[in-house]
Order: structure tokens, then sequence, then C-alpha cells
């Protein structure tokens, strides 16, 4: 294996490659740095598997590895003002996805931060406050030398960042980043612009559904709770007046769970709605709906 | 668990698995991206290298690989029709 190399070769390197200049001894040597970077992406791959199936065999999570591209990383070089090849966290990258709630998604990250050493403010949480729609909970560790971005994700974020980059890899990766889409005409650009818009929104409709799903899947344990408290009280409470005014709060905290539940009904159905509405947009556009060779 | 080397073509579509490695051998698969990015900056079309992805990705399966990376293996239309199994909120085996 070529010896990666090291930090202050690294950052004149990535000048070279985001200035455009690199030339035949850049890319062995890029070649290196990536070798180095998908055997420790492959290590932390490793690590989360067994401790996630360990900690949490219930839990059916893929976890998957990969090093950067070439082409994204000369992008980020370019397009990030200071940004160095040396200081990059995501050359190397772990994703987890898994049908989890949110609640669960937290279990998970603070399980995977306390597998490595961190080396920035962690986790950063993009649920709360996406990046253009993209939500995910991410951890940034330290592993052999080499930075691991690792992406934890519940099966909704996923599949909602993977519509957004199947859309990008067609109409322009630029609008990862907010930016107007390719498009050959105005019609086309408006079209295009008004689907952008109503992905957003939909990122914003799974973002309370799965808040509200926390609450509710919260809420019936709670309701478990109560309906064992009414069933012990009513055999050992030997005051009337002390049942009644037991068994009114109970009632209470009953209707505010029957509310939670409705609402969580309303966003299912608007949810599976807007998906729906999407799909059939993109039967008039052929770069979106032609099957997989 | 396994090192697939994956060639995308952003402006079809078409994904193709062209290689596996062992779990132990990521330098080998690394090597062999790099190569075939080389023989892409060398294709007539010049627009080719920027429309194709060349990824090794390291997972179980590839199954897992298209849970995790779907957009490889499917288009927008089909990504957007999600099981509706996903979004419910029925308690699970255990909750009740």
């Amino acid at each position: 294996v070529t010896p990666p190399p090291n930090k202050s070769q690294m950052k004149r390197l990535g000048k070279r490659l985001a200035d455009g200049h690199a030339e035949a001894s850049d890319l062995e040597m890029l070649q290196a740095v990536l070798e180095h970077h998908t055997a420790v992406a492959v290590a932390a791959e490793t690590r989360v598997r067994d401790a996630l199936r360990q900690a949490q065999p219930s839990l059916e999570a893929r976890v998957v590895s990969r090093g950067k591209t070439t082409a994204t990383l000369v992008q980020k070089l370019r397009r990030e003002t200071g940004m160095q090849l040396s200081t990059m966290q995501d050359i190397a990258g772990v994703r987890v996805v898994a049908d989890m709630d949110i609640a669960e998604q937290d279990d998970v990250v603070r399980l995977i931060a306390g597998l490595f050493e961190l080396t920035r403010p962690n986790p950063v949480d993009r649920r709360s406050a996406p990046s253009h729609g993209y939500r995910a909970v991410h951890v940034y560790a330290l592993l052999d030398g080499a930075n691991v971005e690792i992406q934890v994700r519940t099966w909704l974020q996923s599949r909602w960042a993977e519509i957004f980059e199947g859309v990008a890899d067609v109409w322009g990766r630029q609008i990862r980043y907010g930016r107007a889409p390719d498009a050959e005409t105005a019609a086309q650009a408006a079209q295009r612009q008004d689907f952008l818009a109503r992905l957003a929104a939909t990122s914003s409709t799974i973002k309370q559904w799965e808040e509200l799903r926390v609450e509710v899947l919260r809420g019936r344990r709670d309701k478990l709770v109560r309906d064992l408290k009414k069933k012990s009280k009513t055999r050992t409470q030997a005051s009337l007046a002390r049942m009644t005014e037991l068994r009114l709060f109970l009632a209470e905290q009953d209707r505010g769970h029957a509310e939670m539940e409705q609402a969580a009904d309303a966003g299912q159905a608007r949810l599976r709605a807007e998906l729906a509405d999407l799909a059939a947009a993109t039967t008039s556009m052929s770069d979106l709906s032609r099957s997989r060779p | 668990m396994s090192l697939f080397l994956i060639v995308y073509d952003r402006s079809t579509g078409h994904a193709e698995i062209r290689q596996t490695f062992p779990q132990d051998r990521a330098a080998d698969a690394v090597r062999a991206r790099f190569a075939v990015e080389r023989e892409l900056s060398a294709a007539p079309d010049s627009r080719t290298p920027a429309r194709t992805e060349v990824v090794v990705l390291s997972g179980d399966t590839e199954d897992e690989l298209r849970r995790t990376h779907a957009r490889y293996f499917a288009s927008v239309q089909e990504l957007l029709d999600v099981p509706a199994s996903v979004i419910e909120t029925r308690p699970r085996a255990g909750e009740t």
C-alpha cells in the first residue's frame, strides 16, 4: 500500500486540484489518500455495525461506507473558500440507515459518538435545521489519522435525500446548494423550480410527521401506564372523591392523546398524498421517470 | 462484507457493479477505481468524466447498497413510491 501523504503534502495537493493544475503524479497521490481513507471508512463501518448489533439487535440498520469520489472532492475544494484537503471531514464516510423513530435515532447517534475520538462539536443535527431540505444527524470522528463523517438517517430522511440527489444528477448538482436547476427553456425552468419547491415542502412534512410519530409512540406508552394505574387504583383507593378526581385527570390525558393520534393520522395522509403528487408529476419528466437499465 | 466498484452514468441512470473485492482489499478496489477514472478521462466525448460517477462502496451485501444508495439503482419516480408501512404509527411488536 502506498503510504498516504502528510498534512503539508495534502494541503499542496488540494490547492493544485482546486486550481485545475493537477498532474499525473498528483492523481497518484490522491489515489494514496483515497486508499487510506477507504480502508479507514471500512474499519469505521465495521466498528459501527458490530456495536449496533450488540447494543440494539432488534434494529435493522443498514451500514455502508465509501471514499469520496474524485469529482465531488474537487468540487468541494473549489466551492468552499478556505477548504483544505487535509482538514476535509468527509473523504471517508459511513452511512447508517434504519427504520427508527427520531428518539431511537438519538440513541444510535449517542452510541456511535461513544465509539470514536470526535473531531469537532458533535453531533451536527440537521433534522431541525435542514440544509436545503436535507435532514440527518452527522457524527465527525477521527480514526487512524483520518477524518470520518458518519451519517445517521431514518428511513424517510434517507429516502428524501436519495430522491433529491437523484434529481440533482439530471438537473445539476448545484441545486443541492439552493441554486437554480439546469433548464433549456423558461417553461422548463419554471416546472423544475416548482417541483423542487414541492420536494422541499415534503421534507418539512416528513419533519413534522417524524416529530408527531415519536410523540404518539411515547403517548401510547404513557397510556399503557395510565391504564395500569386505573386498574390498580380501582382496587386500592378507598376514597370515592379521590378516585373520581383521578379518573377525571386520566380521562383528560386520554383526550390529549386521542388528539395527537388524530394529528398523526392527518400528517400521515398528507405525507402520502404529497409523495403521490410528486410521483405523478414525474410522469411528464422523462429524466426522472425512466427505469434504470 | 465486500467492496463494490460502481460506475454510474448520471445522464442515463445506468449503474454497473464493475467489480467486487473482499473487505481486506480496499487498496485494490481504490486502484481499480482510479484506473476506470483514467479510462473515462481518455474517452472521446469530453463530457463523459463529468457525467460519470465512479465510487467504491463497502457493505455487508449488495442489498445494503440498494437501500442506502438507492439512487444508483432506481429512478426518482420509483424512489417516490414509498411503502405505506414506512409512513405509519402502528405500534411495533412488543409495544402493545
